[in-house]
């Protein structure tokens, strides 16, 4: 065997060793979610499930709450996306093309904010709330989503269009270009794909997002992840359904990554193709 | 000074997102400063105090009462869980860049599960590993134990230094973290490394000397983003933390939800507040002008 | 008597037998009592006769009840909605929700004057109601006086919640209970287990390591567990319906009660001998976890929990035995109240009526692991359900209706609980 063959072997293991090891650190939480989802009878002190079953899928999909829920984690996600993304296009357009003074402090008021946990934002905003009439109410759930998600969102499009070459615009209208025109054959090819991972930083934003919908919302509106805390936090603990709801979010979830990766090819990181 | 069309452009564009952050952001911040004095913004009445008084903050600064150590808990805690996922999604992020294994492309959809994991449903997962008779919990105890280090099995949740918020904590930052190194760090240009190599540099050489200094600003910044989002999470630490000491967002949502005590609650959020924003603007300050020069 | 005499006696006759025979059928046709008012408030409910208030709610046709709990619980009010709109005509709507959002909502909703709600009947327990009623969010009507059934209830818990004085502004209808678990296998009772609070300490010194309880602000096992503790070691007299003053508390929880001890300083003994000193577990299932896996033998826990557990399949059954140990343990018992801007007033006290029937009352036993609020309800709990091993196997507490009748029935203090609940994070865990 070559030296080049043992070498290259070697570095299989590496790698082999390395990504297993991430793989591993990732999915093995969630196989211990599958045992929880599927054991009918698993009693502590034993180490695997001794009997197993779709029980807790049908409990689960049985209470009219956890459908809601799922019908809400699902519609809000997308909307706070399309919401985010509203407030974030332009914007991201401001800071990523003119870095003035006014944009160095938006940039900084938004990342501050990043910085704020989401309960004292959510204290403070109980009574404003409620002085507008607006608790349990659906729609004013979106802007709650949506403050945690801008951040990041904002940061990913400032990103893609801080790689757009500046002349390239100005080149696009000295040879007649309408605005129209340079979004679509300038700034939309070289920028989409930043727009799409904000695009996905919101959604899954704002598919977790849990204490703001808790303060704001509940009972009324539950969301998935509230469906889950009310089986997994605090005084009450049922994990098996929290397991089995747990799978009807993550499921989809990983589908739609995988669709992402493959054919829209969206990178896993901020700016690169 | 003359307005220019790009200036108007400018404020039009960035109005609704000042409009929303206005609305969302600074009021309710400016009710709970109020609120940490006891004066109520809207004219509700928050239980028998009657503003202005500084009874939250004596209150919080009193070294009897538990805030200031779990504010020192919570900054504590998060710089420990930042300092690990930043490592090791920076390392990660570098030895894929430097090997480029084939098979990464095809698995690299797995790195988003925790992205996609409700904060509580990944907390939740970590304590099923971590708690007595958890897998997780059981291996470690055993090797650590077979080591002679310890006595007994140690809690690995719900303990007092914070082992299980860490655990869970790291799961989910290591991906942020990674994913934002992942990109810069195939902008570099491969020349750069060809170059070092020629000159005979070895790999951890051509890390040292061309990968981090390139990219130590994303390091810095990404570091920020980690720090100031594990101090700000409440999911995990509600879940994962132990009786005492507690991170504060967890006492403040206790004050609102078990003690009904508001204005603990406003002066512990005032603290927060101030504490996030003097260390998210202190990094970003630094960061965001070199930030600019360098993408340039 | 003369012609003339008897014609105006047979006239006279026939004008009284006309008058009666009017005066009749008036009153046949003419209510006495006024009719029917649009809305019940807190002076006509108790000029009504009960079946005009259930004549009222079925002209109201909805009642919205708020509660809160774990699966179990929901799974089972929500049962019980249907059966009473099938039963009655009347909608009964379940919402599932927490406690504190719901009385906040109230006391918000009474602040800016909402004279009309959405909430029908309120299942809270005494500090919820007890903020509620202060702020006026409360029916502020005597609800044993108007529903028939209340009477099955015992006296104290009508008019007291927790030791707060209710009024019968809420009326309980289930009570939880906390006993002594322990690993019926390897432990006989009494025994091998701390028969009273007396034996606990040299029980734990006998077995460090395999008692624990839950964190008191985690879960309610666990402040349940430290009031009995605390009734104990300075005897119920010491809190039974004694006012709350912060003072007293504190010079009370540092006088000596037993062991020449005080309170802090006893859970601190206990503390050394507990599983992994030092280590609460934080809340009711992580407590009940630790027994399951067979980490601990011991652990003060709701009977209700014991036997969801046990329906889960985490729990092996044959481990299971319950007692409560002497003198004896407190209990809350939780129930309703009606808001004070219930829409459907009367359905609300129709509903609740309902609940407190006998046959509803037996079903709590068996479907979630609670005792009646109305004590005789227990006869007509099945023998099989009775024989479940999470019910408490001593005397008197085998048999609700003799343990009701003779005692001893402690209840908790909310306020000192809550004084224990705060002050045992500086005292027992912190230190």
């Amino acid at each position: 065997m070559t030296v080049m063959a043992v070498a290259d072997r070697r570095q299989r293991l590496w790698d082999l060793l390395v990504i297993g090891f991430v793989v591993f650190y990732m999915v093995f939480p969630i196989f211990v979610l599958l045992e929880y989802a599927f054991a009918e009878v698993w009693y502590a002190y034993q180490l695997f499930p001794t009997k197993l079953g779709f029980k807790w899928f049908s409990w689960v999909l049985r209470h009219y709450d956890t459908r809601m829920a799922i019908i809400y984690s699902y519609t809000l996600a997308p909307l706070a996306m399309l919401a985010t993304l509203a407030l974030c296009i332009p914007a991201g357009y401001v800071l990523g093309t003119r870095r003035t003074k006014l944009s160095l402090l938006t940039e900084n008021l938004v990342n501050m904010n990043m910085a704020l946990p989401v309960i004292v934002i959510g204290t403070g905003l109980l009574p404003l709330y409620f002085k507008l009439g607006l608790l349990n109410n659906y729609w004013a759930i979106i802007p709650a989503h949506m403050i945690g998600a801008i951040p990041y969102t904002l940061r990913s499009i400032t990103a893609a269009f801080m790689q757009v070459p500046r002349d390239l615009e100005e080149v696009a209208r000295v040879l007649g270009a309408t605005k129209i025109q340079v979004i679509r054959k300038v700034y939309l090819p070289l920028t989409w794909r930043g727009i799409l991972a904000g695009g996905i930083f919101a959604f899954s934003w704002s598919l977790n997002e849990f204490i703001l919908t808790l303060l704001l919302g509940f009972p009324t509106i539950k969301t998935l992840p509230i469906a889950i805390y009310e089986y997994v936090g605090g005084y009450y603990l049922t994990p098996q359904p929290a397991a089995a709801l747990s799978l009807l979010i993550l499921i989809p979830s990983i589908f739609i990554a995988i669709f992402l990766e493959k054919y829209v090819k969206v990178s896993l990181g901020m700016g690169g193709g | 000074m003359k307005i220019t069309k790009e200036d108007i452009i400018s404020v039009v564009f960035l109005l609704p997102l000042y409009a929303f952050l206005s609305v969302m952001v600074f009021i309710p911040i400016l009710n709970v400063i109020l609120g940490s004095f006891g004066i109520s913004l809207f004219g509700l009445s928050m239980g028998k105090v009657k503003g202005p008084v500084l009874d939250g903050y004596l209150n919080f600064v009193n070294p009897s009462k538990p805030y200031l150590y779990s504010l020192f808990f919570t900054i504590y805690i998060s710089v420990i869980a930042t300092v690990i996922s930043v490592a090791a999604g920076y390392l990660f992020a570098i030895y894929l860049t430097v090997k480029r294994p084939p098979i990464w492309s095809k698995i690299s959809s797995i790195m988003t599960i925790p992205l996609f994991t409700p904060y509580v449903v990944g907390a939740f997962m970590w304590w099923t590993l971590l708690f007595p008779r958890g897998y997780l919990a059981i291996v470690i105890n055993r090797i650590l134990m077979g080591l002679g280090l310890t006595k007994g099995p140690i809690p690995l949740v719900n303990d007092p230094y914070g082992i299980g918020i860490l655990f869970g904590e790291v799961w989910i930052r290591f991906v942020i973290s990674f994913m934002i190194f992942y990109g810069p760090l195939q902008l570099i240009s491969q020349d750069l490394v060809d170059a070092a190599r020629s000159l005979g540099a070895s790999t951890w050489q051509v890390i040292l000397k061309v990968y981090i200094p390139l990219t130590k600003y994303a390091i810095v910044a990404t570091s920020a983003i980690v720090l100031l989002a594990t101090m700000a999470g409440i999911s995990i630490p509600l879940i994962l933390g132990g009786s005492w000491p507690q991170f504060l967002n967890v006492m403040i949502y206790l004050d609102v939800t078990k003690t009904f005590d508001f204005i603990s609650a406003y002066t512990s959020g005032v603290f927060y507040l101030v504490a996030s924003a003097v260390l998210g603007y202190i990094l970003f300050r630094f960061t965001a002008r070199r930030i600019e020069f360098q993408v340039r | 008597m003369t012609g003339g005499s008897r014609l105006s006696a047979i006239v006279g006759a026939k004008v009284l037998g006309i008058a009666i025979a009017l005066i009749l059928l008036l009153s046949c046709t003419v209510r006495l009592s006024p009719a029917l008012p649009e809305k019940l408030d807190e002076r006509n409910v108790y000029a009504l006769t009960w079946d005009e208030i259930v004549e009222l709610a079925k002209k109201e046709g909805k009642v919205v009840w708020y509660g809160f709990g774990s699966t179990y619980e929901r799974d089972f009010f929500t049962e019980l909605c249907e059966m009473f709109t099938k039963e009655t005509g009347i909608q009964a709507v379940y919402v599932h929700g927490h406690w504190f959002d719901t009385v906040q909502k109230l006391i918000s909703e009474k602040k800016a004057g909402k004279e009309v709600g959405e909430i029908d009947l309120v299942l809270a327990w005494s500090k919820p109601f007890a903020m509620a009623y202060e702020a006026g969010a409360v029916w502020d009507v005597n609800l044993a006086e108007i529903i028939p059934n209340a009477k099955g209830i015992p006296f104290v818990a009508k008019y007291f919640h927790d030791m707060y004085p209710s009024n019968a502004r809420h009326l309980p209808i289930l009570s939880w209970w906390v006993g002594f678990l322990y690993r019926k296998d390897l432990l006989k009772y009494p025994d091998d287990v701390p028969k009273s609070f007396d034996e606990l300490l040299d029980w734990v010194k006998k077995h460090p390591g395999k008692f624990t309880y839950c964190d008191p602000n985690k879960g309610g096992s666990g402040h349940t567990f430290l009031m009995g503790l605390a009734e104990w070691f300075y005897g119920y007299d010491a809190f039974a319906f004694a006012e709350y003053d912060e003072a007293r508390a504190e010079e009370l929880f540092s006088s000596p009660g037993k062991y020449g001890m005080n309170f802090w300083e006893y859970l601190n003994e206990l503390e050394k001998y507990c599983y992994q000193p030092g280590i609460y577990p934080q809340g009711n299932k992580a407590t009940i976890e630790l027994f399951e896996a067979g980490e601990v033998l011991l652990i003060p826990m709701w009977i209700s929990i014991t036997m969801q557990e046990v329906q889960t399949g985490r729990l092996d059954p044959n481990w299971v035995g319950m007692y409560i140990p002497e003198p004896t343990m407190p209990g809350p018992f939780d129930g309703c109240f009606i808001p004070f801007n219930a829409p459907h007033k009367a359905a609300a006290l129709v509903f609740l009526n309902w609940l407190l029937s006998p046959k509803v009352q037996a079903l709590i036993p068996q479907k979630i692991g609670a005792y009646p609020a109305v004590t005789e309800a227990w006869k007509l709990v099945p023998d099989e359900v009775k024989k479940q091993p999470w019910w408490p196997i001593n005397e008197p507490y085998k048999d609700l209706v003799k343990w009701r009748k003779f005692g001893p029935m402690w209840y908790r203090h909310a306020d000192y609980m809550f004084y224990i609940m705060k002050k045992w994070i500086d005292e027992v865990a912190r230190g």
